[in-house]
């Protein structure tokens, strides 16, 4: 996870500077592939959404206008365009899916349950995300594992702040009755 | 697409509030959410009290059960993504190339602008070519620049009398005389100097045209408005009679108000067409002209076919003569001389009315107005064109070129709004649907 470096950013860049696309792709890489592995469910397509992002705003760093919003939300803007463009790909050509469940490999999920308390809650949580609809399994991925705030996943998203954490409370909700049931 | 809905209800906000906090790690996430606790009173849920939901820790515990399921990147990963990235910086820092958006951005500025200056300079272009500035065609509008008056000459075909050419002019106090024919910049204006075959206006284009105005026959009239003072109309009267006199001209008629509140009075001078320009301008100094309204008929034709008639009048009463002598019966003799007394007659008509239209075009006609009203004078300050392009020529100019710039811009606003508006709604509605099909491909997935 990126902590860290979501915290650093801000002072790292100040907006007067010029963006530092390479700088800020680094900075992200980590929560850009998180966040689109969340979504395509497939770490090879993640990737290669990943290095996509680069090249696009790489090509893009003139349009970016500090006015308009953080670099953050900006850089997950165009990986979201290239996760879409991946899944529309996959659509036009092989199945859309992740890799699919190897018997002879047994699941994490079930490895993690037989374990304790914990390790079922977390399975069920895991099982809840990989059951929520694509966008509001987004969403986790946009807050949980890429850590933007709620303005910034308003931005990448194109809809208002308050649309943003409706949504974003109710998949909250959602998540928290499924730890309830876990327990 | 971002718009500024209502606020977040307080509950829910704290709530966001506290997952915020629970991903940045800090305590306050584990106070209990106030809607968890809430639900959970209700609820009488046991299970929660120490687990989950609204048991202390509960949202720091899904964070740390969300951030789990986290997928990473691997070692491996990430050099192949390193690689990439260098590579494609390396591309990238190759031709050195500028942001594609901002020299896009440009070209479109620089589109629109030539594509805003054709708009402008073509309707302009079509309005110089048309004669309103060259002069080509459109002496009214250069008789109107350069005068700023009422300044007015109209053109029509008359059947009987051939063309008819008008000029009026207003000029104010202190204009001093109205210019004369030789005075005026544009002698060719319709008051010539000629004698009763007058020229016409002559031809503006190049080259050698032929003499039209040759043997022509012209009736010119003017009507003349000539300010003067309360008092001083009986003495103006006087001036108007010698002047007519001194011209080898005479008053056909006038009338005269030497006192009252309609002071003032109307003659009809009539004068050799050779001195019309002096008798106008000696008219109007006798006090201060106020309008000068020139018109001339062309009777050429009509003079033409006059002479036609009687020339064949005059050879058929020549034949009428001839079979007369040669006539020996006394009754044929009585008939021949009836219809020899007709045509004689009918000659003699047509003879005067050759001499009358012959007395008409050598002689002009002025119909004065002495005037002693203020409001007669009400009309703009001296607009005499003396012929070179001033200051004023400039401002009128360009007032004129500003007015059909703000013409073409509001047609062409009238015609361009209704476009922009489609085009910008097109393009909002084609957004809302590029980002819409976007959030369908991430829902199905």
């Amino acid at each position: 996870m990126s902590e860290t470096a979501t915290a650093a950013l801000p002072h790292a860049m100040p907006r007067s500077a010029p963006l530092d696309v390479e700088a800020l792709w680094r900075s992200c890489a980590d929560d850009l592939f998180a966040y689109a592995c969340t979504v395509l469910r497939d770490p090879a397509a993640a990737e290669e959404v990943v290095a996509v992002t680069f090249e696009r705003a790489l090509r893009r760093q003139g349009r970016f206008r500090p006015g308009r919003g953080e670099p953050r939300a900006w850089l997950f803007g165009i990986a979201r365009n290239a996760a879409v463009d991946e899944l529309r790909r996959r659509k036009k050509g092989a199945e859309l899916t992740h890799d699919p469940v190897d018997d002879a490999v047994p699941d994490p999920a079930d490895e993690l349950a037989r374990r304790d308390e914990d390790s079922r809650r977390r399975a069920a949580v895991a099982r809840a995300i990989e059951a929520l609809p694509g966008a509001e399994r987004e969403l986790v991925a946009l807050k949980f594992h890429s850590g933007l705030s709620n303005a910034e996943i308003a931005a990448v998203l194109g809809i208002s702040t308050t649309n943003a954490g409706s949504r974003l409370h109710r998949v909250l909700t959602h998540l928290r009755e499924v730890c309830r049931a876990a327990v | 697409m971002l718009r500024s809905d209502r606020r977040l209800d307080p509950a829910i906000q704290d709530e966001l509030d506290a997952l915020d906090a629970a991903l940045r790690g800090e305590t306050s996430a584990e106070q209990p959410a106030p809607a968890e606790a809430d639900r959970a009173g209700h609820e009488g849920d046991t299970r929660h009290t120490d687990g989950l939901g609204a048991a202390p820790g509960s949202l720091a515990t899904l964070v740390s059960d969300v951030r789990a399921t986290r997928p990473a990147l691997d070692a491996e990963a990430r050099a192949r993504l390193d690689e990439r990235a260098a590579e494609t910086r390396a591309a990238q820092r190759a031709p050195r190339r500028e942001p594609v958006a901002p020299r896009a951005a440009r070209r479109r500025r620089v589109a629109l602008g030539l594509a805003a200056a054709v708009a402008v300079a073509i309707p302009v272009g079509g309005v110089a070519t048309d004669g309103w500035f060259t002069g080509d065609d459109g002496a009214t509008y250069i008789e109107d620049l350069s005068s700023g008056g009422e300044l007015e000459r109209e053109t029509e075909a008359d059947q009987a009398s051939g063309a008819t050419t008008k000029l009026d002019q207003q000029s104010g106090e202190g204009d001093g005389p109205a210019p004369t024919a030789a005075e005026s910049p544009r002698p060719a204006s319709g008051a010539s100097t000629a004698t009763g075959t007058a020229s016409a206006a002559p031809s503006r284009s190049a080259g050698t045209p032929p003499d039209l105005s040759a043997d022509r026959r012209v009736i010119r009239n003017v009507r003349q408005t000539v300010r003067v003072a309360p008092d001083g109309v009986a003495r103006a009267a006087a001036r108007v009679s010698t002047v007519a006199e001194d011209a080898g001209g005479y008053l056909a008629s006038s009338s005269v108000r030497e006192r009252g509140d309609r002071a003032g009075g109307s003659f009809d001078v009539v004068v050799p067409v050779g001195r019309l320009d002096a008798t106008v301008a000696a008219l109007g100094r006798i006090g201060r002209p106020v309008r000068l309204s020139r018109s001339s008929t062309d009777v050429t034709e009509q003079a033409a076919s006059l002479q036609d008639r009687l020339d064949d009048e005059r050879a058929d009463r020549a034949a009428l003569r001839l079979q007369l002598a040669r006539t020996v019966d006394a009754d044929r003799r009585a008939a021949r001389r009836r219809e020899l007394r007709l045509r004689s007659s009918r000659i003699a008509g047509l003879e005067a009315e050759r001499d009358a239209l012959r007395g008409r075009t050598a002689t002009a006609r002025i119909a004065l107005r002495l005037t002693t009203q203020e409001d007669s004078a009400a009309a703009p300050p001296p607009k005499v064109d003396d012929g070179r392009w001033g200051l004023g020529d400039a401002w009128r100019d360009a007032g004129r070129v500003v007015e059909v710039g703000a013409g073409v811009a509001l047609v062409g606003a009238v015609v361009l709004l209704p476009v922009a508006l489609l085009l910008g709604g097109g393009v909002v509605l084609r957004r809302r649907a590029a980002a819409a099909g976007r959030d369908r491909v991430i829902g199905r997935a």
